[in-house]
């Protein structure tokens, strides 16, 4: 694996991996997680990807996506501990396979370039067309959020966790600051982000060309970028006084419980740590949840833990009928506390091990699961890669798992039940 | 036992081992690969109700026993399936759908250790009253969680509207209802009627070893004989049930699926499910001038998706998405339809479906599991992998005009979930 950093400020990897039929290509901007910008960022994402100078219209766009062998172009963004991510990246097929000696790859990060340095600007600014087709379809995608009560459920007890910061906030804001949003706010949000963002460019496969190289070195030449976001902003998240509980009532079938715990944050052992007692707590079907909350006592269909290492925090989140939410609660409490006391078996610390390592070493047959490992792990200093964090923690130990499992606090409690629960 | 092997232009190859009783075991190799994927299943989905086997008695089980009986298998006297993976490091689950239920597992390490767990569990069925008890509270959960997901709602709306009497047209893990009813005894009948070699399959893809495989597979197939099963189904009208069906949910903006109903007597082609495909990505896909339209008209946004969804006796185009209109989407599509029909597309068109879909054909090896999903598909249907890369290069201007025409606007059903 090879990575370089370029004086013009932005730092691409290289991964030069040859066992897949297509190759990827990312550029990734971060930027401060602030609540009064993340809607502009989403807004000039989505417009980016669906227009530009060369492809004013989005039809015209995607016949030219498909003739490059489907090239998949995506813009996403993400919440990546005190960073706002915004990523815009292309796939397709190599060289190889293409049917009459075309490059479709190169072509294809062209045209992504193209998107994102060259945008279709009316009267200097970006079209308003452009803007009223993206800003209501980014709308119902916000007001979408409420069609999956369980994914809904998570954001919702992450904002009241998060009440009194800027991570609460939603990765694309909320509908009233998108329809504030103007042509000239959108302009000057995507000069921001291409002059303040700190760039990680990732390309998957093949290794670029020399005068795609120059090309994006010239992109950037035109840019002034004295004042790049610094690294390792994030904050871990702050500790509660009390723990917070938040009861909401909606139309739905199975109520939804969601906790979140301070835990361990960063880079270091006591994540690697927190990583494994977090699977013991409730990662796979070996875990105490499952065992316990599920097969055993039949609480939830589903009741799973997982850590956000990148700003401290773990999350449970279960489906649960409204009548059983206290006992449910009680006996995830139940189980925390086991791992704090050590009451977990060998069987389920090795099991817990090996099913970690199995899905590092995983990474590496996915395109994309390659992009957003190094993606992710982009602000950090010293990053390990999925082989570096598998023999890492496979070094952990029991008692430190214990001492993980102790740092980790409850904060705050999110039900979301039926409504005539009222 | 009948070996096969089947190369292709694009560097991949695999083998068939078909046995004498009819058992298929598909396996290819990615020796670059740090995981492997594995599916043992069967050939019985929840559109199985009623059946006999050497045509003798018929028997009608309860709706959702196919999936009931995927969560059961995993358990067994001396415990669970999971707590053994949990010991090997391979990661399990299994899903049921209309006409198979799988059971798979990725690992990194140990694979030959977790094949043999795996093709063990599925064949030692274990089930007891308070065990069937059990679940039956566990899957009631399960459901109420898919009752609170208005996409499956909207899809399984269009299915029984469509459908008169095809058991296409109801849940995959049943209702509460007809779940209480299920037994050990019914589970036992399931089970010894079709998790029977004969009627199953294994598919493979990763940094695996043949010999070793086979040597594992050889332990288990212990007879030449083949379980003949008759599925009966009640006669299917060709029309539709009903043109229209609305439920009410807790969503932002309706959800839509508009169905057109196919002949369904024999079964798609290979070429005719690729033919589908290519035509409904001309017809409403992202380069199309419908879905330019309806996006300019604010009628429909990125969520807009079409699919072919076929099996034994069902066959239908479905069309979905979110708008606030969903009647003048539909209007719009038949429009469309009607349009190319007569009308003709743009070529250019063709020649960029075609690339995109061949692409996404050969990229689909990147993953084993795409790939042994895909192996699934031919156990299933019976037909060759590589062949739809040829399919998809060949086909016409005139194959996409004469799918269209099989999409009869007379014979359509939508199905919308709408605000409470």
């Amino acid at each position: 694996m090879q990575s370089s950093f370029n004086s013009k400020s932005y730092e691409i990897l290289h991964i030069p991996y040859s066992g897949f039929h297509s190759d990827l290509f990312s550029v990734n901007f971060f930027v401060p997680l602030k609540r009064e910008t993340v809607s502009s960022y989403a807004l000039v994402a989505s417009i980016l990807t669906t227009c530009s100078k060369e492809f004013k219209d989005y039809r015209e766009l995607n016949i030219k996506l498909s003739s490059l062998y489907g090239a998949d172009m995506a813009s996403i963004v993400t919440k990546v501990g005190d960073y706002l991510c915004i990523k815009f990246s292309i796939s397709t097929i190599k060289d190889l396979y293409a049917f009459n000696g075309e490059k479709p790859m190169e072509e294809a990060i062209r045209l992504l370039l193209g998107q994102i340095f060259k945008p279709n600007f009316e009267n200097g600014v970006f079209c308003e067309n452009d803007i009223k087709r993206e800003s209501r379809i980014l709308i119902e995608h916000i007001e979408s959020e409420l069609n999956n009560k369980r994914l809904f459920a998570r954001a919702k007890m992450i904002e009241n966790m998060f009440c009194d910061e800027d991570y609460g906030t939603f990765r694309y804001g909320n509908v009233k600051s998108i329809k504030a949003l103007t042509a000239q706010k959108l302009k000057n949000a995507w000069q921001e982000m291409l002059s303040t963002a700190f760039v990680k460019i990732n390309v998957i496969g093949e290794k670029l060309s020399n005068s795609l190289l120059a090309e994006i070195d010239c992109l950037f030449d035109g840019l002034n970028r004295e004042n790049i976001v610094e690294r390792n902003i994030t904050k871990p998240a702050k500790l509660p006084t009390d723990v917070k509980t938040v009861t909401e009532h909606y139309e739905v079938a199975q109520g939804k419980l969601v906790m979140g715990f301070n835990s361990a944050q960063g880079n270091d052992k006591e994540t690697v740590s927190t990583l494994v007692m977090c699977d013991i707590f409730g990662g796979g079907p070996y875990s105490r949840l499952f065992t316990n909350v599920r097969e055993k006592l039949s609480l939830c269909y589903y009741c799973s833990a997982y850590a956000i290492r990148n700003k401290g925090f773990i999350m449970v989140d279960s489906g649960v009928e409204s009548n059983n939410a206290e006992v449910a609660q009680k006996e995830i409490l139940n189980q925390l506390n086991a791992v704090k006391n050590g009451e977990f078996t060998n069987s389920e610390f090795e099991a817990s091990i090996k099913g970690i390592k199995d899905t590092l070493l995983a990474s590496y047959d996915n395109l994309n699961a390659l992009d957003a490992w190094y993606t992710t792990r982009a602000m950090e200093e010293n990053c390990m890669s999925p082989k570096e964090l598998a023999s890492a923690v496979e070094k952990v130990t029991k008692e430190e798992v214990i001492t993980a499992a102790k740092a980790v606090v409850l904060n705050t409690v999110y039900k979301l039940m039926p409504k005539e629960e009222k | 036992m009948q070996k096969q092997i089947f190369n292709s232009a694009i560097g991949e190859n695999y083998t068939l081992y078909t046995y004498p009783c009819g058992f298929k075991v598909y396996i290819l190799n990615k020796s670059t690969y740090n995981s492997s994927y594995a599916i043992f299943g069967t050939k019985y989905g929840s559109i199985d109700n009623c059946f006999s086997v050497k045509n003798g008695e018929k028997l009608t089980v309860p709706e959702g026993i196919a999936h009931f009986l995927e969560h059961k298998l995993f358990e067994s006297e001396d415990g669970d399936a999971f707590s053994k993976f949990a010991k090997t490091g391979g990661s399990a689950n299994a899903f049921t759908s209309f006409d198979r239920t799988c059971y798979l597992f990725s690992c990194s390490e140990r694979f030959y250790e977790n094949l043999d767990i795996l093709l063990d569990f599925v064949r030692h069925p274990y089930f007891t009253e308070q065990t069937v008890n059990k679940e039956q509270g566990i899957i009631g959960q399960e459901i109420r969680m898919y009752d609170d997901n208005p996409n499956w709602c909207v899809f399984f709306n269009v299915l029984k509207a469509l459908y008169n009497e095809h058991p296409v047209r109801i849940d995959i893990a049943g209702t509460t209802d007809s779940i209480s009813e299920i037994t050990p005894k019914y589970l036992y009948d399931c089970y010894n009627t079709f998790y029977d070699l004969s009627n199953m399959f294994l598919c493979i893809a990763g940094n695996v070893n043949e010999e070793k495989i086979i040597k594992a597979v050889n332990k288990i197939v212990d007879t030449d004989s083949k379980k003949e099963i008759t599925r009966i189904f009640t006669k299917e009208e060709s029309t539709v049930n009903q043109k229209y069906i609305e439920m009410k949910h807790s969503v932002s903006m309706p959800l839509f699926t508009l169905g057109y109903k196919l002949p369904a007597e024999k079964e798609l082609t290979l070429k005719e499910k690729i033919v589908y495909s290519a035509a409904l990505d001309i017809l409403s896909g992202e380069c199309s001038t419908l879905y330019k339209k309806l996006t300019d008209l604010e009628l429909v946004n990125d969520e807009f998706d079409s699919e072919l969804l076929c099996g034994n006796g069902y066959a239908a185009v479905l069309i979905s998405g979110e708008s606030k209109s969903p009647k003048t989407v539909q209007e719009e599509i038949n429009n469309e339809i009607e349009n190319i029909v007569n009308n003709g597309y743009e070529e250019k068109l063709l020649d960029a479906v075609k690339r995109a879909m061949y692409a996404d054909a050969v990229r689909r090896f990147d993953s084993t599991e795409n790939v042994v999903m895909q192996m699934v598909e031919s156990a299933v249907f019976d037909y060759e992998m590589f062949e739809e890369l040829e399919i998809i290069k060949n086909i016409s201007y005139y194959d996409i005009l004469e799918c269209l025409k099989t999409l009869n606007k007379d014979n359509s059903s939508l199905s919308v979930v709408t605000q409470k």
